[in-house]
């Protein structure tokens, strides 16, 4: 067969490796997907606070710059607030995606930094009736996933109940993704994207339990 | 080389913009089972009609180590299926096959393949008519409204009476089901026999419309359920005594063909075998029949 194509610029070869990964985790809530690093795109300075100085999971951010671009917009969070229009961070991601950095409740894409910051879901559009993809979708970095674990899934994409782990300070935060799908059509797609890339999604058509560790060992 | 002259299309065809948009309506349209996403469909080198719909998914979700299937009417060898998978595979130099086993991107018009299809596997279908609300409400903003309200009333009267009129056939293939219990969904071009292979399947369904500029999915795993009356249930297509004439097989969805007078003795007659017709040409090849005398 005559082929007639140009070899893919290392981004949308990333693009389109990083897409399949995150198709199947939100087909499939509850599957840990390895994602890879865009190490090419180098990264956005560390943002320092009371934690100290806190690098961007560029595992989590890549995957959602795969996804950005002149025609979209997107808002980042870091330590419970929003990024500024003017701050660093911002910049380095719409130089490089040309996606506009808009207001919070306009925002079509959102990276949440740390899982501080899920606390600012509720301010994120989740759709109306008639366009319920006018919503955001997520993507926030957290400290771990592992294979088995507290979370307990029920929803379209899972065969009967899903589960798997994150550290303790995510757990604490499930509350403001359980509230996003209250109201389904309307709700925020989420995905949870760890250190070493291992990223579960979570559809608002997923309803998320936490149940105590012995009973996850009971089967 | 004269080839490097050539080299001229970005990788599967559409151009990165292109792709990304139907990337984000996928990923909505996974979240919201069922529910008609709008995307900005593209033109393409083959009239829309044709699959550009399904086409664009396929271009936007296929990655180099892909492997390939393009079947219309149930067939690999259709002229429209050729002339995609020729598209498809100039424009991102991947495996073909024709084996549904082997495939991990199948694009289809009018069946879901015999074989059931595993988690690894997408199915993309190409839809020529979305709103199963067209037959109730025209209007396409009007429908919107009423999927989003969940406004389903007229269209069970509608699909009452006409059951009660005619026996009806008019959706035959085009039977409305609800997704996860929520959105209201038109299964065309499928036939009824493949309507609920879409139910709790291992396997993610992505649909694209590209006149009508819209994208849904069913997710693995996701219920489906026909429109159906306590007094008339959902049928397929199943004949008690049906059978394909060429493999023998009597649990596949069939088509007719008309075979010519031969000689006096044997006159015209119609015929029956599987629409799938690499499923069919490989349970004759389970019987023994050599492959290349197929
Ligand atoms: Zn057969």
């Amino acid at each position: 067969m005559n082929t007639a194509f140009r070899t893919p610029s290392a981004f949308d070869a990333f693009c389109t490796e990083t897409y399949r990964i995150m198709l199947n985790c939100l087909a499939r809530p509850g599957t840990i997907g390895q994602l890879t690093q865009p190490t090419f795109l180098g990264a956005p300075a560390p943002i320092t606070n009371a934690h100290g100085a806190v690098p961007a999971n560029m595992y989590a951010l890549g995957a959602c710059m795969s996804l950005i671009d002149q025609e979209t917009n997107f808002v980042l969070g870091c330590d419970n607030a929003w990024l500024l229009q003017g701050h660093e961070a911002t910049s380095w991601v719409h130089v490089r995606t040309n996606a506009r950095r808009v207001a919070p409740q306009d925002a079509q894409f959102a990276y949440l930094w740390d899982v501080a910051s899920l606390a600012l879901i509720p301010q994120l559009p989740r759709g109306s009736l008639t366009f319920p993809e006018r919503s955001t979708t997520v993507f926030c970095a957290v400290p771990e996933i592992s294979e088995s674990g507290s979370w307990r899934l029920r929803g379209p994409g899972i065969d009967g109940s899903a589960s798997f782990g994150t550290d303790e300070k995510t757990m604490r935060q499930v509350g403001f993704i359980q509230q996003t799908r209250t109201q389904f059509p309307l709700g925020v797609d989420v995905f949870l994207i760890d250190q070493a890339g291992k990223c579960v999604g979570l559809p608002r058509t997923t309803r998320i339990e936490l149940i105590a560790a012995h009973s996850v060992r009971g089967g | 080389m004269s080839a490097a002259a050539e080299n001229i299309y970005n990788f599967a065809f559409i151009d990165e913009d292109s792709k990304r948009e139907v990337r984000r309506q996928l990923l909505k349209a996974i979240a919201l089972p069922g529910h008609q996403v709008p995307f900005a469909s593209r033109d393409l080198p083959i009239g829309r009609g044709w699959g550009t719909g399904g086409l664009q998914i396929t271009m936007a979700i296929i990655a180099p180590s892909d492997t390939l299937k393009v079947i219309d009417q149930g067939d690999d060898e259709s002229v429209n299926a050729v002339n995609l998978r020729r598209l498809l595979t100039r424009t991102t130099g991947v495996a073909t096959t024709t084996d549904t086993q082997q495939a991990s991107i199948i694009q289809t018009r009018h069946r879901i393949p015999e074989e059931k299809m595993r988690a690894d596997q997408i199915l993309v279908l190409q839809v020529p008519m979305v709103d199963p609300l067209r037959w109730v409400e025209p209007n396409l903003e009007r429908a919107t409204v009423m999927h989003g309200e969940a406004d389903y009333g007229r269209m069970w009267v509608y699909m009452y009476e006409s059951i009660i009129k005619a026996g009806d056939l008019r959706i035959a293939t085009q039977y409305p089901v609800m997704v996860a219990g929520r959105y209201m969904m038109d299964t065309t071009p499928i036939p009824r026999w493949d309507v609920m292979r879409l139910h709790n399947a291992d396997t993610l369904f992505l649909f694209g419309a590209g006149r009508e500029k819209r994208i849904y999915a069913v997710p693995p795993y996701t219920t489906i359920e026909p429109l159906e009356f306590e007094d008339y249930r959902f049928k397929t297509e199943y004949q008690p005594n049906q059978r394909c004439h060429r493999c023998g097989a009597t649990n596949t969805f069939l088509t007719g063909h008309f075979v010519k007078a031969t000689t006096q003795d044997e006159p015209g007659h119609w015929v029956t075998s599987c629409s799938d017709s690499s499923y069919c040409d490989k349970q004759l090849v389970a019987q023994g029949i050599p492959e290349h005398t197929l």
